[in-house]
């Protein structure tokens, strides 16, 4: 996707670095009074004011102010930095959802509530290709009464030019709402606008757009029609643009949020074809009437790869259902579609190639995670990351063996040596770590020897490097 | 003809100073070697490509033969190759010249003369090169501002540093403003060779200064060098340098001491051998230490020798065989690499231009499977030019784009898209589909040209 004009636009995740603005009082309304709807109806202004206090009143008891301490390692080091986003309680037990890149990596969250209360909270987990993360509230200090969880809504039903409100802590201002229309109802945005931590999201999923005020902060408030009920979760917005805010369909967010109450985390398939949209090119691959999904690239050694699928193929049903995408903001459906299968299962997809109907099983693999688990290698200077299946195919690398350097201390003796951000560590002196877990072995074996030189053989783009360690275990460098 | 009299008057002016020798005899006699070149280069300027107009100084250095700053040839932001070079000479005359080549290391290009060169012109004569000392004055030719007439001026400098390592090279003081491949003098007229930039000395030699921040302290390209490329000026499209075919880095006095070699004194570490390079024929291995080269050691301690000794080797001839000392486990083999010529570099892949549907495409080089991660028996041809607006700007197709099918033909050249645009445009042909490579992974992309729309 491109953009030109004048204006740079940036597609931007929206937690607030600043928390220090939620610590200074909110210049705050008055209390609202004992009898809601009595105050309501005194306010007057008609059926749609009163619409927009009834749907306030049903989500503002559930709406948090979420204050995770994010850890960093693109330094080289564990950084760790407060930072200010929105949640919503949706399901009993304190069950809170926001976004993956507000507290996804996150430990000591703090969450405010409605009544100004401050509660404590623990990750349950994230799902970062949804951007969506699951926090409990620990009500074990708090005497206050039980936030009531909001409903969610229908977001298929939602209409372009549909009224919704957007609540949530723009710049950490909690309690903040705004207003708006449904802009678009399935925007699609390309899953190379990452997540600031680099994961690839939006794959599954196309988005809300609305024209409610969406500042850094209000990531992970709730997106709320007139009925009172949740149809998407705030995520982004073009910063320098006016009123393009981005939010996941509430479809979207209750089956992940289900998902990651069960388990954690959550299941998907990955057969390692990639699609496109079909329009234009419906007389060259003789799709019947704009039906079929085109396979524009197929994985080397991926399932699909393993069941004969090429480029060019024209997938007609899977598991017996049609499948179709003949634009944009039909492919991250089929994705999903195809993702929603357990993984190691069989899907049967028939497909059009060179005219004749062909028919192929594929056993589909589990999808796995964006990115590895991280790694402060203290003593060393630098921050490494495990590589997942994923990483292997978004960076290109021919192997998922050793791990990847995400960061290197300035003025550490990595850096000294010559190290880089992205070098993949295939060799330490001689042993050759397999896996992150590996790696620290081999760590932590150096540091008990209290080795001073260590040399490491890393893979950096179309060539290689050595690079040795000069290390003082004596004065404890590094440390 | 307005540039024919100013001619006669500086001649005359200068007819009466020739008797006694030193820099105005020498300006005298080197102003007939110094030409001005005019080309034309493409440049992008916020995604959008121009054709803008260049002039630099050249220097004639053979009577068909011009050298050049070799940047000039590599300046375009586009990658293309600058083109419509003409010369004009000491009389205001001009002829058409044509790109020949250029030679990386010492970063000098040349073109040959499609014309003959008038009288009053002359090529530079190679003697016996001065020994430089720092102090000794020296001089140079540099370009006037367009419409002057002569088009040169006299500047005058002094030897500020002869440098001995990582090379031996003579830093001087002389401007290098609209200079830089001119002709370096001393007072007496002999020439010592070309002004060159220090940050210019050539890439890999540049890189190891990188960063330093002096990319304008002028160096001086040794007589020897330019009249050994003159004689066998560099080709383009067929390289006459020799390669192992591997990355490398300097054994230094730590990395040695780790592998038990303390008491060496250099040699290089194989990080990377390329596939299907001499080295691996010779069975190469990343990690392999190489402390020797045809008996003699290899004194790379420092990462900024590197450049030296990549050079050393592309100074043998292709076709000789180079005998290496390799220590691999703490065991020593040897190793016998027949030497062959290095691949074809981007500058020198052939292209093919369609201006209907205004894309360029080149031919895939060595460079392009490793930087891309090809496989070696990828196919297929580089797009490295689309103008946004054009048919295929619209249909979706990018620079960096690498065509492996169009329509129903595998592509595996340029010649191969230009057959299938050329039948396209013969056939009238309503839409094209091409199947490209992008970001390591494939897509379709449908082009429809507008055959009846005027372009």
């Amino acid at each position: 996707m491109k953009f030109r004009g004048a204006t740079a636009l940036v597609l931007m995740s929206l937690a607030a670095g600043d928390v220090n603005a939620a610590r200074r009082p909110a210049p705050m309304a008055a209390p609202l009074p004992a009898s809601h709807e009595a105050a309501l109806l005194a306010a007057g202004g008609g059926d749609l004011q009163r619409q927009i206090y009834l749907a306030r009143e049903r989500v503002l008891p559930a709406l948090v102010n979420v204050q995770p301490v994010v850890r960093d390692y693109s330094s080289g080091q564990k950084e760790k930095q407060r930072v200010t986003g929105s949640g919503v309680v949706i399901r009993r037990e304190g069950y809170v959802v926001t976004n993956y890149h507000v507290a996804g990596q996150s430990e000591q969250i703090v969450c405010t509530l409605w009544n100004k209360e401050r509660v404590r909270a623990r990750l349950v987990g994230g799902d970062a290709f949804t951007d969506l993360a699951v926090l409990q509230l620990d009500f074990s200090d708090y005497r206050g009464a039980q936030p009531e969880p909001a409903k969610f809504g229908d977001s298929r039903r939602l209409q372009t030019g549909q009224l919704v409100l957007a609540m949530g802590s723009p710049f950490a201002l909690s309690r903040s709402l705004s207003s708006g229309v449904v802009s678009t109802t399935d925007r699609y945005l390309s899953a190379d606008f990452r997540l600031p931590s680099g994961e690839r999201t939006g794959l599954f999923n196309t988005w809300i757009q609305t024209d409610a005020a969406i500042n850094p902060g209000n990531s992970g408030g709730p997106l709320v029609d007139l009925s009172g009920e949740v149809v998407g979760i705030n995520s982004r917005a073009f910063v320098m643009a006016n009123s393009l805010g981005f939010s996941i369909p509430s479809t979207v967010v209750e089956e992940v949020v289900d998902q990651i109450i069960k388990t954690g985390r959550v299941e998907r398939s990955w057969i390692g074809a990639e699609v496109q949209p079909l329009q234009e090119l419906e007389d060259v691959f003789a799709s019947d009437a704009g039906q079929g999904v085109l396979v524009s690239d197929v994985e080397p050694d991926s399932p699909a790869a393993a069941a004969g699928l090429r480029a060019g193929d024209l997938l007609l049903t899977v598991d017996g259902a049609p499948v179709s995408a003949r634009f944009y903001e039909e492919i991250p459906a089929f994705y999903k579609r195809i993702a929603d299968v357990p993984p190691g299962s069989n899907i049967t997809v028939e497909f059009r190639r060179d005219g004749a109907i062909e028919r192929a099983q594929i056993a589909t693999q589990e999808y796995g995670r964006s990115n590895g688990t991280d790694f402060e290698v203290k003593e060393w200077g630098f921050a490494v990351r495990g590589i997942t299946k994923q990483t292997a195919l978004d960076q290109r690398l021919d192997s998922m063996e050793g791990v990847i350097v995400s960061g290197v201390r300035a003025g550490g003796p990595s850096e000294e040596a010559g190290l880089l951000p992205g070098d993949v560590i295939r060799l330490v002196d001689d042993l050759r770590p397999a896996d992150l877990e590996q790696f620290r072995g081999a760590y932590q074996e150096r540091i008990d020897g209290k080795k001073n030189r260590v040399m490491l053989q890393v893979r950096r783009r179309d060539s290689g490097r050595f690079v040795l360690l000069k290390l003082n275990p004596a004065k404890g460098e590094g440390s | 003809m307005r540039g024919w009299c100013v001619l006669t008057a500086s001649a005359l002016v200068v007819a009466g100073s020739t008797a006694d020798a030193g820099p105005s005899a020498a300006f005298e006699k080197y102003r007939a070697s110094v030409v001005a070149v005019n080309y034309y280069v493409e440049t992008s300027i916020m995604r959008e490509v121009r054709e803008i107009g260049g002039r630099d100084l050249g220097l004639l250095v053979a009577p068909d033969l011009v050298l050049l700053n070799g940047s000039i040839v590599t300046s375009s932001s586009t990658g293309a190759q600058p083109h419509d070079f003409r010369v004009m000479f000491v009389d205001g005359s001009e002829a058409d010249a044509v790109y020949v080549g250029r030679d990386e290391f010492a970063n000098l290009a040349f073109l040959r003369l499609e014309e003959a060169v008038p009288a009053r012109a002359r090529p530079i004569q190679f003697g016996k090169a001065p020994k430089l000392r720092v102090g000794d004055p020296v001089f140079t030719l540099g370009l006037l501002p367009e419409n002057l007439q002569p088009i040169v001026r006299l500047q005058a400098g002094r030897v500020v540093a002869a440098v001995d390592r990582p090379k031996p090279f003579i830093v001087t003081d002389l401007a290098v403003a609209r200079a830089l491949g001119g002709p370096v003098f001393t007072a007496d007229g002999a020439f010592a060779g070309v002004l060159s930039e220090l940050g210019e000395a050539g890439p890999s030699f540049a890189q190891s200064f990188g960063g330093d921040g002096d990319e304008n302290a002028a160096i001086i390209i040794d007589a020897a060098t330019v009249q050994r490329l003159t004689l066998a000026p560099p080709r383009r499209g067929q390289s006459q340098r020799a390669w192992l075919g591997i990355t490398l880095q300097a054994l230094d006095k730590d990395m040695a001491e780790y592998w038990g070699l303390g008491d060496n004194t250099g040699g290089i570490i194989i990080n990377s051998v390329m596939p299907g390079s001499p080295a691996e024929q010779a069975g190469l291995r990343e990690g392999d230490l190489v402390l020797h080269m045809n008996g003699e050691p290899v004194p790379v301690s420092e990462e900024e020798h590197v450049p030296i000794f990549v050079e050393q080797i592309g100074s043998h001839p292709v076709g000789s065989r180079l005998k290496l000392d390799v220590l691999r486990a703490g065991k020593h083999l040897e190793a016998n690499i027949d030497l062959v010529a290095a691949p074809k570099s981007r500058l020198d892949a052939a292209t093919y231009h369609n201006d209907e549907f205004e894309v360029t495409v080149r031919e895939l080089v060595f460079q392009d499977y490793r930087s891309f991660d090809l496989k070696p028996d990828f196919k297929g041809a580089l797009v490295s030019r689309v103008e946004e607006g054009g048919w295929a700007g619209v249909g979706g197709l990018e620079s960096g784009d690498i065509i492996q099918k169009l329509d129903d033909r595998a592509i595996t050249s340029p010649d191969d898209v230009k057959q299938v645009l050329e039948a396209a445009a013969v056939e009238k042909r309503k839409k094209l589909v091409f199947f490209v490579q992008r970001g390591g992974r494939t897509q379709f992309i449908t082009v429809q040209p507008n055959w009846s729309g005027s372009s």
